[in-house]
Parts: structure tokens; sequence; C-alpha cells
């Protein structure tokens, strides 16, 4: 009997609905409500995998990975010359490869702001806001709108260094596991209140996301068409008071847990590892690039 | 109204964070001594967990269209000034670290913005305007004010911040250096959308909460001591505008001799004598290395030098530290 071979796109995991037929609705506020949250989610767990590998940055002890890549974000800011920026996006490069990053899963990060640094900074290409030699451009009677040169190497540098920054920001994300990323803050000179405090938020946002979520799709389930403006804000400010209320009912019940266990109001942690030699070298590496970088600049 | 990194100089970061710190000291000092020393931590942690998803939420507007808020009158509100500085801090550095919404080098002036002016403009507005027994309307009113003025306030300070850039940070040719556009655009470009739009959803937003919570038998925030903080607060606010560290050019008082000469039309006499410390390498040069590569392989040698002894002092601090 022959076998039967399902084809390729029938295998395929799809988790999104049917698309309906027809003209396609504008999202109301509920369903843009969801897909940030789901979009959240996903954020928040991708670099999970990266974090996982084997490479470069994930080798480095947390605490010296994010005092290394914060010196060398300080140090692509401090970039005033082509020089200092060329060796900043090498450098970004450089991690990316070496730490198992792939540049698509660092470009998914970096694009939104890179987009946005765009749209905020065109009118600098141009000749009514940066004079100089035209390079292209259309003129209509008395108005001309002319890309220059100088707009455009003033334009592009900006961009770059912003690009620059938010790649090194997006690579310690990737390369850092949340666990480690809190491990590695407490293990530098921040307070531990504010670790302590940070940690526990991030953990009860997701707590509070799905009080939220659950908000927004029982709002879904019994809404037919679009409801009145009026109706929606009410149904905001009254989920809004809501998860307020949730929140500062949870804050007592757990500090009630934590004074249970014994928490008195010192915060205690255990001390992480001590620095490595590779940590040594890689912070040095990462203060010469920052002291490299000031000295171009000034 | 998250700046992002690579928009602001590094000497305006600087300034912002020197700002900041001694607020975020005095704000954990202030939680500290008016919270539960236990419920302290969790009430934080939740404040900001709830102004992370507030911000996530979408309003919808007429239009058919929808914007989010920022929430910190609610917080402000409820926790008070000093906690929700705390609160929107966390959100802001949580928002920085893990998500990329802001950027690091510029936490400090956000935090500035939507945590500091935001928080105690917000709180002391409201208060102010809903003083003594106010009526339902009066107290919806005074939220929506508050949160109005608060979100266009922390907007100015934004657009002062990224509008003063092309001024305290350019190249030679005159070319700047971080964002681009004066105050003439920077100003218009960041308060229309605020006032017009983001505003007036904010101002909605809050006031809808504050008068939900208020009317489901809620309590907000009591302060004792009047309107007095709110001197105190202008003349902090006056105290910390940092406009020294912004200033371009030789700080006042550091100027070189050949600086002073251009300045005054000479160098007295008294200073001429003073032969004066100029460092083992001034200038990052030293003789022996002439040349345009001499002084850049000198210049990496000097910074390679800085970088070991600060890692030697890492070092020491984390032995010293450990014991």
């Amino acid at each position: 009997m022959a076998q039967m071979t399902l084809p390729g796109w029938f295998k395929e995991a799809r988790g999104a609905p049917c698309a309906a037929g027809g003209r396609s609705a504008q999202r109301s506020f509920v369903e843009k409500n969801l897909a940030r949250f789901n979009s959240f989610t996903k954020e928040v767990l991708e670099p999970e995998e990266y974090s996982k590998k084997r490479g470069l940055l994930q080798w480095i002890t947390p605490k010296a990975r994010i005092a290394g890549i914060f010196f060398m974000i300080a140090a692509a800011g401090l970039s005033t010359n082509a020089y200092a920026l060329s060796g900043a996006v090498f450098l970004t490069a450089l991690l990316t490869a070496f730490s198992g990053v792939g540049f698509s899963a660092l470009a998914k990060r970096v694009w939104p702001a890179v987009v946005f640094t765009l749209v905020i900074i065109s009118p600098v290409f141009f000749s009514f806001f940066t004079p100089g030699e035209r390079l292209f451009g259309v003129s209509a009677g008395p108005f001309e709108a002319a890309v220059t040169r100088e707009g455009v190497l003033s334009g592009l540098f900006f961009v770059t260094r912003a690009a620059s920054m938010v790649s090194l920001a997006a690579l310690l994300l990737l390369t850092t596991g949340q666990t480690e990323f809190f491990r590695g803050l407490a293990g530098l000179p921040v307070p531990r209140f504010f670790v302590t405090a940070l940690y526990m938020m991030f953990r009860y946002v997701f707590i509070l996301l799905k009080v939220a979520e659950d908000a927004n799709l029982a709002l879904k389930s019994r809404t037919a068409g679009r409801a009145r403006i009026k109706e929606s804000q009410q149904w905001f400010s009254s989920r809004a008071a809501m998860i307020l209320r949730k929140s500062l009912n949870a804050a007592e019940e757990v500090s009630m847990a934590m004074a249970s266990r014994g928490f008195d109001g010192k915060i205690k942690t255990l001390r992480g590892p001590g620095l490595a030699v590779r940590d040594y070298i890689w912070l040095a590496g990462a203060l010469f690039i920052l002291f490299l970088s000031f000295g171009l600049s000034s | 109204m998250h700046i992002p990194d690579g928009y602001l100089s590094p000497k305006t970061c600087a300034a912002f964070y020197a700002a900041i710190i001694p607020v975020w000291f005095i704000a954990s000092k202030r939680v500290e001594s008016s919270l539960d020393k236990v419920k302290g931590l969790p009430l934080l942690s939740l404040g900001a967990a709830f102004t992370f998803v507030i911000m996530m939420f979408n309003i919808p507007i007429p239009g058919g269209t929808s914007a989010h808020m920022v929430g910190t009158t609610i917080v402000a509100a409820v926790l008070g000034p000093w906690a929700s500085v705390v609160a929107l801090s966390l959100t802001l550095a949580l928002q920085a670290f893990l998500f990329g919404d802001g950027g690091i080098t510029t936490l400090g002036a956000n935090c500035f913005n939507m945590a500091f002016l935001m928080s105690f403009s917000g709180y002391y507005v409201r208060k102010a305007l809903s003083a003594g027994s106010p009526s339902a309307f009066r107290s919806f009113a005074a939220s929506a004010v508050a949160a109005y003025a608060a979100l266009n306030l922390a907007a100015l300070a934004a657009a002062l911040e990224l509008g003063i850039q092309p001024v305290i940070a350019h190249s030679l040719d005159g070319r700047p250096l971080y964002a681009p556009y004066p105050l003439g655009v920077a100003l218009p470009a960041m308060m229309i959308p605020n006032m017009v739009f983001l505003g007036p959803v904010e101002a909605l937003g809050t006031a809808l909460a504050l008068s939900y919570i208020l009317k489901t038998g809620g309590v907000l925030y009591k302060e004792r001591g009047g309107l007095r903080h709110l001197w105190v607060l202008l003349a902090v606010l006056i105290a910390l505008v940092p406009l020294g560290l912004l200033a371009a050019g030789t700080p006042w008082g550091e100027w070189s001799r050949e600086e002073f000469s251009r300045l005054v039309g000479y160098v007295p006499q008294g200073m001429q004598s003073v032969p004066g410390w100029k460092g083992f390498f001034p200038g990052y040069s030293a003789p022996w290395a002439a040349g345009g590569y001499g002084k850049a392989a000198f210049y990496a040698l000097s910074a390679l030098g800085a970088s070991v002894v600060s890692v030697f002092l890492i070092y020491l601090w984390g032995k010293i530290w450990r014991r």
C-alpha cells in the first residue's frame, strides 16, 4: 500500500485563527491591548534561548557583563567622529557574532528604534535644515526639497550612533537571562533595595498583565460590534482602578507572607561568585574602549 | 517621552544622573520613614508593576483610535509623591534595561522628567485644587488638571533637554552632534502633541481611575504639612537645574593661561610666577611620542594604563568589600 505523505503546509503549526473574509475592520482598543500583552510576553521569553547558548558574552560573569556593556554603551555615546563610531559598530558586530546571537534576532529588536530615529531625524537630510552640497531633490517654483551631502552625513551619523547603542543594550538583553540579569545587577554597586524591588516588580508585572488580559478577553467575548466611546472609557477606568486595588491587596498579602518568613525590612542576599580572570580582562577591554572613545571625542 | 540612547550628549546625561541620584536617595529614605518597613518593598514593587501595566493599556479616544497613558499622577495620589518617584523610576529602569524603551544613558533624564517632575507636580497640583472638602466634580477636575499639567511639564522638560543639544554639543563646524533640533523646533514638536492629544488622554484616564477609586471607598495618600512641601520642592527644583554642568566651554575658573589671556587680555603676575602641575603626560602626550601616529599610539597607551589602574581599583574594592 502506497504511503501517503502530507504536504509541508499542512504540517505547519499556525496559532492564528482563520482570517475573516471581506474588508478587514480597524482593530479595536481591546484587540490592540491583547496584541500588546502578547508581544510583551514573547519579547520577555525570547532572550532565554540565546542566554543558554555558549558564546563570548555568555562566558562572562553577569555582573562583569552588565558593567562592560554599560561602559561600551557610554563609549558609543561619546563617539563624535567617524573613526570612533566605526569602531563602535565593528565591536557590536564582533560581539554579536562571537556570542552566537543571530543578526536577524538583533535586528528585530533594534529596527523599531532605528526607524523611529530615522523618522525623527529625516528633516536633517534636507537643505532647508542642513544647507550644503546638493545631492538630489525636487523643486516646484520657489519651493525646493533637496537632500544635501552634509545633511546625509549628519543624519546617518546620528542614526548609526543611536543604532549601535541600542544594539549593545539589546545584545546584553539577548545574552542574559532574567534571573542572571537581576543577580548581576545585585552584584554591582546598586542599592539592594532597588534591585529587589525591580525583581519583585518584574515578577508582579506578569500577574497584573494576566489580570489585564483576562479583563480584555472578557470584554471582547461579550461585545458584539463596537462599544460607545463613553462606555469603553468607563470600562477602562474601572479596570485601571481594579488593577490598582489588586496591586495594593497583593502588596498587603506579600508583605504578610514576607513578615511570616522573618523579613524585618532589611534585605539580605546571597553573595554571588567573585570575578574570574576572564572578567577582569573583559572589564579592562571595555574600559580601554571607553577611555579611547573619550580621548577621540575630546 | 522616553528619550532613547544617543539623543542627549554625555554631559547632559551625566548632569541628569547627578541630579536624580540625590532624589532617589531622599525618596528611598522618605519611603522608609513613611511606609511600614515590611510593607514598603512589596507596595513599591506592585505600585511600579501597576504603572508598567497601565502604560500598556490603550484608552479609546474619539475617531476610532486609542492612546496610552503614563499613570504617574494616579500612583502619586495613591502612594504619595516620594513613593511614586521610586515606583516610576523602577518602571523606567525595567523598560530601559529589558525592553529598550528609553535609553540606559538617558535613564537619569527620563527619571527626572517622568518620575520626579511628574510625580511632584501631579500630586501637588491635585492637592492644591482639591483642598478642603471637594465635591465629586471638583475632585474629578483636580485630578484631570493635575495629570494634564504633570504630563506637559515632563514634556516641556524633555523638549528643553533635547532643544539645548545643538547649543551645548556641536562639532567645530557647528554641526549638532546629538539631538539636532533647536528649541524653536523641539518645543513645538514635543509640546503640541502632548497639549492637544496625549495630555487630554492622560487627564481623562487619571480622573476616571481616581474617581472610580474614591467612589468605591478607596483612600488616597494624605501628607502632613499642607502645601509647605510644594515650596520646598520649588526651591529644590531651582537648585537642581543643572545649567552649570550643561554649559559649553571651559568651566568657570578652570581656564588655562592662554584662555585667561584671551579672556581678559593679560595673565596676572602672580599666576605667571606659579609653575602649576600639568600632570606626568600633559595633553595625553609625551616628548618621545611625536607625530600623528606617535600621538595616537601614546593616547591608546594612556587609555590602556587608565583601564588597568581602574580594573586594579575594582579588584581592590572587591577584596575590601568581601571582608
